[in-house]
């Protein structure tokens, strides 16, 4: 796989990498797709496995008590007016 | 050159629900930051999503009156992208097996193709305040459902006009069958464009432009308008349309690029492995089917061959929910629809017009029409009357007897009737005016009296018709 | 004090039943032997309310409750969240992260009253067969310090092989229960897939993950799936499958049942440390009587692959929430929101888990999807359906736990791929959601303790502690 693709991938995964990881990584992905194409190329035709529920089994529409907000906002680096703060975002 | 213009539509409305899709917080608009919030909302580590049944039952019912097939397996896949509305990085979504397929919206004399109804959640909203973007959660997990037109089938929506009366049909559907309140200004419906032009006649779709989130159907009209002149001058001047997501700007009046195709992203959808696929059954969409409140279409034959009404008076009720509600309320009570409709239309609307809600009782208006009508009451000062109690809770007759303007026959309208007794018996009259017989004079003013239902003073209509006649 | 460590979870429940210990003499004893054991990095904190929660089971007991685990103190897995405690993953990124609400395994095992008395090292977010990929450091095989506990619930497992608990709670997506099990010498399930609650288990692969269990004896086992097992309102895919009392059907009949071999796994392991230790085990079957017959899962070889596909995506998707937005540490050297998501996240993960995110966008990404994450769920249903139909002739099967011993620390962090071959006899009962219970059985040449899987057809646990208490006092070594 070439640089410009892992980086593409790191792209999507909002993962920076050093320029000796990216190629670590390119080395590293010949035999992880190895091992994936393995599947890709098994002789097996069908549908995909999924489970399912019956209309009827899912939850009914009740509201309840919400996580009070300070308890919800607990974990979050940078907090204002109860809101979860980042840097302005330019559209 | 002439073009084919095709447009698309790609609208989204948040369903009426008590709790949320995936979650049971409170499914509301307006309250404080983060308080309508749980770890599902907040995309806590270890949260897992729970659908909410009603929101599949709104999401058929929607289907339904418009049309759709409903698929018997529905799936929900995962729509993974980075944005900080997003508490999760992925969206709760449907791809290959939406739940409502199919459908159509009559527009003007064409019936649109419309390819899905799928069900997700809605994002969180970003508060853009000085140098920072402040996170409210509330929104995330609201159900919402997109519905896409579907552009590659005739016939084509080809116009703003048609794009607006779609919309507009759209949005009144949804309120009568009860699946969204589509406030505009609250966000709860919201459309992305697509246009694309063609040489006329062409078969080749022409390359696609979408314009987001634009605010508004009288925003859309305009942006629609000036993106089909936009790639008119393109094309006419030979160049290529950029495939690309634009962005309307209502008060410059004009859309620049947001981004292109090349950057466009890949949600790299799969079906969410903490979501079961949803079964539904033949019984349950007839019991949805069974259920469903009268839609417009069939609400508008109503009230034209039941009622009388006509095309006008029709539309205008029926375009707001809340007036049609109400005015088929009053008939119940009492049962004069043109005479009731001529209020709704004129002094209930006005007072409505920008977004009001109707601020009188059905009993208290229906006391005011009964009034006029039977002429206990003169119209315009009825008017006052229903100003006066408008967001009160005055009783109409109490206050109609405390102000004294109940058979007030002093002033116009014993004239009125007056008026009318002398013209209906002109006959009397003139044999009066020769006879000066007082008791034919008297046979007038009991006529003037029945006609008032003895609510005029006889005394003063006596004196009236002696000058009148004279 | 010595005694008191060496009890099983029952016998320590019933002697403070009646008063013979009290919960918080136990929760005492088993907290000093978590500070002996330091050294083999198996506890990442030990919770300092531990012995007071363990004075008001004492006090609770006399006023008249009672509960499966009275004063039973137990170990969790770094993933499983405990209202008010930390909750790591054993990773950087959520190095201070608070829990702020309690799954549901943890109301259960608390309302059954038990104590909660530490969190266990782990591979960070799961993923690894080693405890290695740590961000707090390499837990050690409490048999050999040179060697890896297994992983990725290392520190769970050698906890309770070091008498640290007698009952801990581990997490499972492709055999990071039943492998360091096998390392550890002790027993370690994996329940069927939505046997458990994942609610308030920190996801990995959602739909492979399951909480498991171990213990150093089957009954405790048992005890302990009782307990947490059953439907849940915030879990879409628990099941609403009857649990049974699994602690009291132990002793039932298990002369009839026939034990399956797949021969594809015999083939296998031809060559592998584990062949002899299969065919000791099998002989003994034998030898007590017990039907074994020959099976066959077609397509068992393309597990492993199918499970590094599978569990990659889920994970790329469930991870992307930990962006230094909401909870997670937040970079210092952001300055706009992509540096924040890009920055956070690169100084929060670690190398695995960097590599497996990488890989999941990969066989997800468009283009790819349908040759990669698409094939691999309908090679699913297939292995499911061989499953099934092999469990029409038999009623346990069996396969190694593991290649052999637990392996020297640092001996495989090069090739990733190598790392991923020791979770080639556990992925499959992950991928086709079978319960399965990894049993101490034999000895490696080193002298080290290997495993035996017992797989069962789906929500068919008791069937697999009934035969593996067989084992256990009829057969075991």
């Amino acid at each position: 796989m070439d640089i410009k693709e892992i980086e593409h991938l790191a792209e999507l995964s909002k993962l920076e990498f050093s320029t000796e990881e990216l190629e670590e990584f390119s080395n590293e992905f010949s035999s992880l797709l190895e091992l994936a194409d393995i599947v890709k190329n098994a002789e097996i035709s069908g549908s995909s496995f999924i489970n399912s529920i019956d209309m009827l089994n899912l939850r009914e529409d009740k509201a309840k008590d919400s996580m009070p907000v300070d308890i919800l906002l607990e974990n979050t680096p940078v907090v204002k007016k109860d809101c979860i703060v980042v840097p302005r975002i330019m559209e | 050159m002439q073009y084919d213009v095709v447009i698309g539509l790609e609208v989204h409305a948040e369903l009426k629900t008590e709790s949320k899709c995936f979650c049971s917080c409170k499914n509301e608009y307006g309250s404080s930051p983060n308080s309508n919030c749980c770890p599902v909302c907040m995309g806590l580590p270890g949260a897992l999503p729970v659908l909410n049944r009603k929101a599949v039952e709104q999401t058929i019912r929607a289907g339904l009156a418009l049309g759709f097939e409903i698929n018997r397996t529905a799936i929900f896949e995962r729509k993974n992208y980075f944005y900080p509305d997003l508490s999760k990085a992925y969206q709760i979504s449907q791809l290959e097996k939406p739940i409502c397929i199919n459908g159509h919206l009559r527009v003007f004399d064409k019936d649109i193709p419309i390819n899905r109804i799928h069900l997700e959640e809605d994002a969180g909203k970003l508060i853009h305040q000085d140098d920072v973007s402040m996170i409210d959660y509330n929104r995330c997990g609201v159900p919402l459902i997109e519905l896409v037109t579907d552009a590659l089938k005739e016939p084509h929506m080809e116009t703003a006009d048609e794009a607006i009366e779609f919309l507009t049909k759209l949005r009144q559907i949804y309120i009568y069958a009860g699946v969204a309140d589509c406030e505009i200004e609250k966000g709860q419906m919201r459309a992305d464009v697509n246009i694309s032009l063609k040489p006329k006649g062409s078969k080749e779709f022409g390359t696609k432009v979408e314009m987001k989130n634009i605010m508004g159907f009288k925003a859309i009209h305009r942006a629609i308008n000036y993106e089909i002149e936009r790639q008119k001058e393109i094309l006419d001047d030979g160049g290529e349309i950029v495939q690309e997501t634009r962005k309307w700007d209502n008060d410059k009046g004009e859309s620049f690029t947001l981004r292109t195709k090349e950057n466009s992203e890949d949600y790299r959808y799969f079906p969410d492995p903490d979501l079961l696929a949803v079964n539904i059954s033949d019984d349950e969409i007839k019991q949805i089917k069974d259920s469903m409140p009268m839609l417009p279409d069939e609400m508008k034959k109503k009230y034209l061959e039941e009622y009388g009404l006509n095309e006008y008076d029709t539309d205008v009720i029926l375009a707001d929910k809340e007036v049609s509600d109400m005015y088929r309320d009053c008939l119940k009570m009492y049962f004069q629809p043109k005479s009731v409709a001529n209020w709704f239309t004129t002094e209930i609307l006005a007072r409505i017009k920008g977004g009001g809600t109707i601020q009188i009782g059905k009993e208290n208006l229906v006391w005011i029409i009964r009034a006029v009508d039977e002429k206990k009451i003169r119209r315009n000062a009825a008017k006052d009357l229903l100003s006066y109690i408008w967001g009160t809770n005055l009783n109409a007759e109490q206050e109609a007897k405390r102000q004294g303007i109940m058979a007030d026959m002093s002033s116009d309208l014993v004239f009125e009737v007056l008026d009318k007794v002398l013209l209906e018996k002109a006959q009397v009259v003139e044999q009066y005016k020769s006879e000066q017989d007082p008791k034919i004079l008297n046979f007038l003013v009991g006529q003037v009296m029945k006609e008032t239902r003895g609510k005029a003073n006889a005394q003063e209509v006596m004196e009236k018709l002696k000058d009148k006649i004279n | 004090m010595s005694e008191i460590i060496d009890l099983s979870a029952i016998e320590i429940r019933d002697k403070i039943l009646t008063k013979e210990l009290s919960a918080e003499q136990v929760c005492k004893a088993f907290i000093e032997q978590i500070k002996k054991c330091e050294k083999y990095n198996a506890v990442l904190e030990v919770f300092d309310d531990a012995i007071e929660k363990a004075k008001e089971m004492d006090k609770k007991i006399s006023s008249g409750f009672r509960g499966k685990l009275v004063g039973v103190p137990i170990i969790i897995k770094d993933n499983i969240l405990y209202k008010g405690k930390k909750c790591s993953c054993s990773s950087k990124f959520l190095e201070n992260y608070i829990a702020q609400y309690d799954s549901t395994v943890i109301k259960k095992v608390l309302n059954a009253g038990a104590i909660i008395i530490g969190r266990a090292n782990m591979d960070e977010f799961a993923m690894g067969s080693s405890t290695e990929n740590s961000a707090f450091g390499v837990t050690h095989n409490p048999l050999d310090f040179d060697r890896v506990p297994g992983g990725s619930s290392g520190g769970s497992a050698c906890a309770v092989a070091l008498n640290m608990c007698p009952i801990s709670l581990g997490t499972e997506t492709g055999g990071s229960v039943r492998q360091p099990a096998s390392y550890c010498g002790i027993y370690g399930l994996k329940p069927s897939y939505g046997r458990i609650s994942r609610y308030g288990i920190v996801a990995f692969a959602s739909s492979l993950d399951q909480v498991g269990i171990f213990s150093k004896n089957v009954l405790d086992n048992a005890l302990m799936l009782e307990v947490i097992a059953g439907k849940d309102e915030c879990d879409s895919t628990s099941a609403d499958e009857k649990v049974e009392e699994y602690s009291k059907i132990l002793d039932e009949d298990i002369s009839k049942l026939t034990i399956g071999v797949p021969h594809e796994i015999l083939e296998m392991i031809k060559g592998m440390p584990c062949e002899k230790n299969i065919s000791k085990f099998l002989s003994l079957l034998k030898l007590n009587g017990i039907k074994v017959v020959d099976i066959s899962i077609k397509d068992i070889s393309l597990g492993l692959a199918t499970y590094y596909i599978i569990a990659p995506a889920e994970a790329t998707s469930n991870l992307a929430r930990f962006d230094g937005v909401k909870y997670t540490t937040r970079s210092d050297d952001a300055r706009n929101l992509q540096e924040i998501y890009k920055k956070s996240r690169s100084e929060g993960f670690g190398r695995e888990v960097k590599r497996r995110i990488m890989l999941g966008n990969y066989v997800l990404s468009s283009g790819y999807y349908d040759a990669y994450y698409k094939k691999a769920k309908a090679v699913q249903h297939e292995l499911i359906k061989e499953f099934e139909d092999a469990f029409k002739g038999c009623d346990i099967i069996i396969m190694p736990t593991t290649i052999g011993e637990a392996f020297k620390i640092g001996s495989k962090s090069k090739n990733p791929v190598d790392t991923y071959k020791e979770d080639i006899f556990t992925v499959t009962a992950n991928i086709a959601g079978l319960p399965s219970l990894s049993i101490p059985f034999g000895k490696g040449d080193n002298g080290l303790p290997l495993g035996i899987q017992l797989m069962a057809k789906k929500f068919d646990e008791a069937t697999i502690y009934k035969f593996a208490k067989f084992i256990e006092t009829k057969i075991g070594e």
